[in-house]
């Protein structure tokens, strides 16, 4: 039996009603069993053929993933190019797509390898600049930058998924590697229903509360005149808000960009009621639950790879995880104990280098994993991952002493076969502003610079 | 031009200087004379700044805490190089304002410390052994209010801080000759965090840095603490306090589901739908407006949300009631049969009625009478929508639906209009007047209940309001105590107390080994977890000392926490309040859940039960380890027969963690006969070193298990401190942000209260609601 989507937006709903009496997380997991598998969510969408207009090129995407804390040195990096890269142990999970991947040596922002402490790195890969304290400072990414050149070609301009939730309490400084300028951290996504949601439901609601979101901006702009300067600064994200649902109405209006390929249109839902798997377990998901961790990461990367295809967003970051409150224990790999952060002070420690490597590890691996599945979707001449540009980097090179000599980057895909890939690059003094700048130029949203860089570095890229 | 100079200095040393020590140099005339007579003063007897002695060989040979003072080339000298530097310079030897040694001294010791810095047997201070450890130095002795400033404190600054923290040497930002001036310029202006930081660190050890090897003993470190608290008292008059603001914020999720639940009369937990995921926190308030991050789809969520809220909407003319069942869906309402627009223009009397009830609605949820405009907007949303033949019952629920989406309802936002009252204060001899203003009637309601309640105010508070009342001391002191008996008020115990106290982290407490602590189920983490919510609960609801927190003669059991305690099985089924004879469990400490809530998952953990009671308890945080810190498991040098007390005792002889070990391993160590999840391990057979519990602290008190230790944080200094850390952890909740400056006088005044009134909270929370931090807002 299968069901429309609006269908589905009710049962959602529904669900996520139901769990919202208060369950505890122990006993949402005993009911969750094994149930929540990833085949589940993509027996949910199901793409039928590709109706593909002519000359109509697939769009290109730029996605950014990351993970905190930095790698062992010893055992990441790469050498040699084409049938001869080979990769250090780390790196190995990537031997299987190696023809589509760049490993990228030598890139920093250089203004910042004095940065010694934790706090602000996290904002600054992407932006160029530290974080502050308390969720301030810093500026705007690279991800947004583009996004406010083509963002407006989609659904969502942008979209920013993780696994952990922003931090309360101390300043968010760590929780977020997209910022929409100074003082603007983009928050994440990070709950799988929520971003589905998001996503996915039927949009149409929007239109028809149109004349409740005109009032709202109204009693906004109302309340805005009584507030303090400092006061309407935080306003101003609700009106951001505001504006980021009117452009979605209008788009939904106006019709979409150039690339006519909705799947949305072409997906079908499908939904047994009687498989007690289908939703009813998936409203219990506890996040942030260590036990939940992979699944959590899967499915997370899982509706990326769907947001990307359905050409939802171009833009897109997603955090493997950030400094919250806990570090995730790693403890389920194999060989694995305890926690990551103090993994990555390893003081040179075999034990706990290796432990080190193995959590990195696993974070190439599902890397890997995202590139490989969007390597399997055909689009136009080539394959989604193709039309991509899919960066995996951290905050720190050595997490033992939190340096910042260099960011561990791996970039997969070619945006469109224009970057020659299956190479190792090493730069010398080499700069992080001047790679973005040549994935804002091939992403189609040129920068005259980022920082200190105004050169880009295509004549290495694509050589 | 320098080297020049060194040169001609050279060159003139050796001609006019014949003979004697090295190339012409006569020590005792051309050094030790010069060296007695420029450096002696500060690198002599009397003293040694930097740890640099040198009017004795053995002690200038091996120099001060920055290195060695000479080395084999005069040039790589820091003795010589420093005496060269311009006097502007902060490293110059001897320092501004000091007569100088000419260039030909200064040559001359270059000269003799190029031929090998020979210091003859038979000349001054060959012989001399310094006293191993008779360093003369400030110390701080007597009472607290009789300390002087210039005679004796400063002294002691200089002494122990002035190294790292003055002039150019800025460890940590701070510099505390700045802060401090010469007459200890801390007036109502500069009085800030950093002050109080110098002083926390110091009393609690963290400072000087553990790696020094200067250290004042601990009554010194004692004493400075309460002559700063004096100092502090005696500053913070009245004229000082001053408000600020906190930042513009949103409703929390639990304050979300309670304004809900009391808007409505349906308990909805709606915040699911705002707040995916949850708000997780790392332990400090969720109301805290800087902190909150307003994701992109917030504002769906917050339409959507009230979309569902507004289902349940029925609205008459009799009013807007509530029910459980919620319409199908706005969209299936729409869709009048036959197609026919509805026949109730907005005019007309059903409509009219109606729309009145919505004004009433909004001004419920928006916790303030509705301006004009606001009014008319609203209006003008419902008529819209019944003029373009949506039926009203819909027209109703979307303007339910705007209302609760509005950033009025959402926000807790306070108006910026009123009288103004100029203030004045300095700060560092600055004038500065500031503007402040009274809150409305209407926010002064909205604070108070979402300090006390978590929730909107109710029918009483908005008749106070309506009344203008609100700023009547008498008047809120009434309401405080009427508001701390509802039930409602236990907002305190889950949203203040758990947050402060890490209560609330015990639900993430599923790590704890099973396979270990078979008897930590479920169930037996939950009665964990509500017999120190009923304790909170009796603190705030019936007014008690918050001291019962530390030692209380009575607790709440069930079977299974009873059972898990070695206690009699209570008579009737469910929590028991049950009087405690010994003084074996009782407050905080004692109770399993605090005790599971500081341990690893696998074993009990005396430096995380030690540090949780400087931190959270007394406020007075251990420094973090250092990012080099080592593991327990590397100290255990190849000893597995270790104990654990054994192996922290070798981790605190490494000097690096002695400084705050040996603070915080003592008063986990009085809690070691409970285990991991709380049990007393002494209700088993097991070897006495695993249960010893006697403890002392660096300055000799002795503490013996948990009845010791309550005694212990119940007397002189800790009592204190644990009241003024609950007074400054309640502002900050109610304030919903960190603590100013301006602040000071009325934390101070929270205290005071305490002492005075039985340490009842509704006295700190009294004296701060009826506090112009509490009731104006500034100019900014």
């Amino acid at each position: 039996m299968a069901v429309t989507l609006d269908e589905w937006k009710e049962i959602f709903m529904r669900d996520m009603l139901n769990s919202a009496s208060h369950i505890t997380r122990r006993g949402a997991l005993q009911g969750l069993g094994v149930s929540l598998t990833l085949p589940w969510l993509e027996s949910l969408v199901e793409a039928a053929p590709a109706k593909r207009s002519e000359n109509n090129q697939p769009p290109l995407r730029f996605v950014t993933t990351f993970f905190p804390l930095g790698v062992n040195t010893q055992q990441w990096g790469a050498s040699g190019a084409g049938r001869d890269l080979s990769f250090k142990p780390t790196l190995k999970p990537l031997e299987s797509i190696k023809h589509k991947v760049t490993v990228l040596e030598g890139l920093v922002h250089p203004h910042l390898k004095g940065l010694r402490s934790h706090a602000g790195k996290v904002a600054a890969v992407l932006t160029g600049e530290p974080g502050g304290r308390n969720g301030n400072r810093s500026g705007i990414s690279i991800d947004q930058l583009i996004a406010r050149e083509i963002g407006g070609r989609t659904d969502f301009g942008s979209l920013a998924l993780g696994i952990s939730p922003a931090q309360t309490g101390r300043g968010f400084y760590d929780t977020s590697i997209s910022w929409r300028g100074r003082d603007k951290p983009l928050a994440k996504e990070v709950d799988p229903r929520g971003a589905f949601k998001m996503l996915f439901g039927d949009p149409t609601w929007l239109k028809r509360d149109k004349s409740v979101l005109d009032f709202v901006r109204q009693q906004a702009e109302l309340l805005n005149r009584r507030l303090s300067a400092q006061d309407r600064q935080t306003l101003a994200e609700y009106f951001d808000g505001i504006r980021e649902l009117e452009l979605r109405i209008s788009r939904l209006e106006k019709g979409r960009g150039e690339w006519k390929r909705d799947a949305r249109s072409e997906l079908s839902v499908r939904y047994h009621p009687e498989d007690p798997k289908a939703a009813g377990e998936f409203g219990d998901f506890a996040l942030y639950a260590p036990e939940n961790f992979r699944e959590h990461t899967r499915l997370m990367l899982d509706l990326l790879v769907l947001a990307l295809r359905m050409d939802k967003t171009r833009i897109a970051t997603f955090m493997f995880d950030s400094y919250g409150p806990k570090y995730m224990d790693f403890s389920f790999i194999p060989g694995v104990s305890g926690q990551w952060h103090a993994l990555s002070h390893h003081r040179n420690t075999a034990s706990t280098l290796h432990m080190y490597h193995l959590v990195n590890h696993w974070h190439v691996r599902q890397f890997t994993w995202l590139l490989k599945k969007m390597d399997s979707i055909r689009e136009g001449d080539g394959t989604l991952l193709d039309n991509s540009l899919v960066l995996l980097t951290s905050d720190m090179w050595d997490g033992n002493i939190h340096d910042c000599i260099q960011y561990p980057l791996v970039l997969g895909g070619s945006a469109g076969g224009r970057i020659r890939t299956g190479r190792n690059l090493s730069f010398q003094d080499g700069s992080m502003s001047r790679l973005f700048l040549s994935l804002a130029d091939l992403m189609g949203a040129p920068l005259k610079g980022f920082k200190e860089a105004t050169e880009n570095y295509h004549s290495e890229l694509l050589g | 031009m320098n080297r020049a100079a060194h040169l001609f200095g050279v060159f003139t040393a050796v001609l006019l200087v014949p003979g004697s020590v090295g190339a012409g140099v006569d020590f005792k005339r051309d050094v030790y004379a010069v060296l007695a007579k420029h450096c002696f003063e500060c690198h002599g007897a009397k003293a040694q700044k930097s740890g640099l002695r040198l009017d004795l060989r053995s002690a200038a040979r091996r120099g001060g805490d920055g290195g060695p003072a000479w080395t084999k080339s005069s040039r790589a000298s820091q003795l010589v190089r420093r005496m060269r530097l311009p006097e502007t310079d902060d490293e110059a030897m001897p320092p501004k304002g000091r007569p100088r040694l000419n260039p030909r001294q200064i040559a001359a010791i270059a000269a003799w410390i190029d031929a090998g810095a020979r210091w003859p047997d038979n000349a001054p201070g060959a012989k001399g052994v310094p006293p191993a450890s008779t360093p003369a130095h400030p110390r701080l002795v007597g009472k607290p209010q009789e300390l002087d400033f210039q005679e004796h404190v400063l002294p002691f600054l200089q002494h122990y801080c002035y190294d790292c923290h003055a002039g150019k040497n800025r460890g940590a930002r701070f510099d505390l000759h700045k802060a401090a001036g010469e007459d200890f310029r801390v007036d109502l202006g500069s009085w800030n965090k950093d002050w109080e930081r110098v002083s926390r660190t110091i009393v609690s050890g963290s400072m000087p840095h553990p790696r020094q090897k200067r250290q004042p003993t601990q009554s010194e470190r004692e004493l400075f603490g309460r002559w700063f608290e004096l100092e502090l008292e005696r500053r913070a008059t009245p004229e000082t306090s001053r408000p600020s603001n906190a930042r513009l914020r949103q409703l929390t999720a639990h304050e979300y589901d309670n304004t809900v639940r009391d808007l409505t009369g349906l308990d909805l937990q709606l915040s699911r739908i705002v707040f995916p995921g949850g708000t997780p926190s790392d332990g400090g308030f969720l109301n805290r407006g800087h902190d909150m991050v307003l994701s992109p789809s917030r504002l769906m969520r917050y339409l959507q949300a009230s979309d569902e809220i507004a289902r349940h909407a029925v609205a008459s003319a009799q009013g807007i009631t509530w029910t459980k069942t919620p319409a199908v869906g706005v969209e299936g309402l729409q869709k009048s049969p036959g197609g026919q627009p509805p026949t109730q223009p907005p005019g007309t009397g059903q409509a009219k009625d109606i729309r009145k009830h919505l004004l009433a609605f909004a001004r419920r949820a928006y916790r303030r009478p509705l301006s004009h405009k606001e009014q008319e907007s609203l209006a003008a949303l419902f008529d819209l929508q019944v003029d373009k033949g949506v039926d009203v019952q819909t027209a109703a629920r979307q303007t339910v639906q705007g209302i609760l989406a509005s950033p009025q309802f959402v926000f807790l936002a306070e108006d910026f209009q009123g009288t103004w009252k100029t203030i004045n204060w300095s700060n560092k001899g600055r004038k500065i007047s500031q503007r402040t203003f009274p809150l409305a009637h209407h926010e002064v309601a909205t604070r108070l209940s979402y300090f006390l309640w978590a929730t909107m105010p109710d029918r009483k508070l908005m008749e106070l309001a309506d009344a203008k009342k609100l700023h009547d001391p008498v008047v809120i002191k009434s309401q405080i105590a009427r508001m701390l008996k509802d039930k409602r008020s236990s907002a305190l115990t889950t949203e203040f107390a758990g947050s402060w106290l890490k209560l609330n982290k015990l639900n993430d407490r599923l790590d704890i080994s099973s396979k270990r602590f078979p008897a930590y189920t479920e169930s037996l983490r939950a009665a964990m977890y509500m017999e120190t919510r009923l304790l909170l609960d009796e603190v705030f609801h019936d007014d008690r000392s918050v001291l019962t927190l530390l030692d209380a003669d009575f607790t709440w059991v069930n079977t299974e926490l009873a059972r898990h305690y070695g206690m009699p099985k209570p008579k009737e089924p469910g929590f028991v309040r049950v009087r405690l004879k010994t003084g074996e469990r009782g407050g905080l400490l004692g109770m399993a859940g605090m005790l599971a809530l500081t341990s690893h998952p696998d074993r009990h953990s005396a430096v995380g039960r030690g540090a949780y009671i400087l931190r959270e308890l007394l406020g007075t945080p251990p420094l973090p380890p250092p990012a080099d810190a080592g593991k327990l498991e590397d100290v255990k040098v190849g000893d597995d027969n270790l104990t654990m007390r054994e192996i922290l005792k070798l981790h605190r002889s490494n000097s690096q963690c002695s400084a705050c070990h040996s603070r915080i391993d003592p008063l986990g160590f009085a809690l070691d006969a409970f285990d991991a999840i709380g049990r007393n391990r002494r209700q088993k057979a097991s070897s006495s070193a695993a249960t010893q519990v006697i403890s002392t602290l660096p300055d000799g008190t002795t503490i013996d298990g948990l009845s010791g230790l309550k005694a212990y944080l119940l007397s002189g200094m800790r009592r204190r401190q644990f009241a003024k850390q609950f007074a400054r952890q309640l502002m900050e909740y109610a304030l919903t942000r960190e603590l100013r400056a301006g602040d000071f006088h009325t934390l101070m005044a929270m205290c005071r209260a305490l002492e005075e009134n039985g340490y009842r909270p509704s006295a700190a929370i009294t004296v701060l609601a009826t506090s112009n931090v509490f009731l104006r807002r500034a100019e900014e």
